[in-house]
């Protein structure tokens, strides 16, 4: 167990690391207001992150294990089609809502739909089943959109 | 809510999720979260990219963009990295917690105060309420999933 004193700071760091969601919501979101196609506004995106990732990894001189990625599934290397998804997802309700509006239904969506994918064991996930806690999880992000949409009526 | 946004919400919630899965995946595969990350934003830009070209949505753009405009994929490597960082040395339930605490506040922050080109809403007691509420569904699923690891 890691004292909570050396704790603190990474707890801080993770709070830092979601504010960074939001703000690429809202960037993405004036990116597509200028080129007018949500498809070249995340595939920019895209490519900006992945330049800039390139050039982290050079500098901490990570290398891949491709011999062993050669004998994976071949699904694995799909990722980036469901990311694409999410980024373009992010973006369109960003402009139609907000980015405020849009973290909340992202977060929902999140977190409803890993609720059903551990309950399937889709994806290579271990299969962990609904129970009484997941249940209220649910409820709880239910009870959260109905708020957003209806108010305090 | 229209039925645009709600494929965009279901479309950003199973990308989300599920991009996760496949990237722990890939991660494993590949020795290194960072490469698996690599990889994925190269898959994501040729894919979406191609889709441009072929002229599946919008007009061709006429002018740059504003710089600051792109800088969107340098928030997602930073917040990929950090993450990485904090999960390893939190676990995955405290780290995802306090990652979607900060998406919220950050959320309220950026739209109450219109920064980043969003048009400045103030935060309503409900959307208060309605993070809180997030925050707790998004708790209890980390708190179960960590007691099952055990």
């Amino acid at each position: 167990m890691i004292a909570e004193s050396r704790r603190a700071p990474f707890l801080l760091l993770a709070v830092a690391a979601g504010t960074l969601l939001p703000m690429q919501f809202a960037v993405n979101s004036a990116l597509a207001g200028e080129l007018h196609s949500v498809t070249l506004t995340a595939g920019l995106s895209y490519l900006v992150g992945a330049v800039a990732l390139g050039i982290v990894l050079a500098l901490l001189r990570v290398r891949p294990n491709w011999t062993a990625a050669a004998t994976a599934p071949r699904w694995v290397w799909l990722g980036g089609v469901v990311g694409s998804a999410y980024v373009v997802g992010s973006v369109v309700l960003t402009r139609l809502l907000g980015a405020a509006l849009a973290t909340t239904f992202v977060i929902a969506a999140q977190v409803l739909t890993a609720l059903a994918l551990d309950h399937f064991g889709a994806l290579g996930l271990p299969r962990r089943r609904m129970n009484r806690t997941r249940t209220l999880a649910v409820l709880l992000v239910l009870a959260a959109l109905a708020l957003r949409l209806w108010g305090l009526a | 809510m229209s039925l645009v946004a709600l494929l965009a919400t279901i479309g950003a919630g199973i990308g989300l999720s599920a991009g996760l899965a496949f990237n722990l995946r890939l991660a494993a595969v590949l020795g290194s979260p960072l490469i698996a990350t690599f990889v994925t934003f190269w898959v994501g830009a040729a894919l979406l990219i191609s889709l441009w070209a072929l002229g599946l949505d919008g007009a061709r753009p006429d002018t740059w963009p504003a710089l600051w405009t792109l800088v969107g994929g340098l928030l997602g490597v930073t917040y990929v990295t950090l993450s990485l960082i904090t999960g390893a040395r939190l676990g995955a339930g405290a780290s995802t917690v306090a990652v979607t605490l900060g998406q919220v506040v950050g959320a309220a922050i950026i739209t109450g105060l219109g920064w980043l080109g969003q048009t400045a809403q103030p935060p309503t007691l409900a959307g208060i309420l309605s993070a809180a509420l997030l925050l707790g569904a998004v708790g209890l699923l980390a708190a179960d999933r960590q007691r099952k690891q055990q």
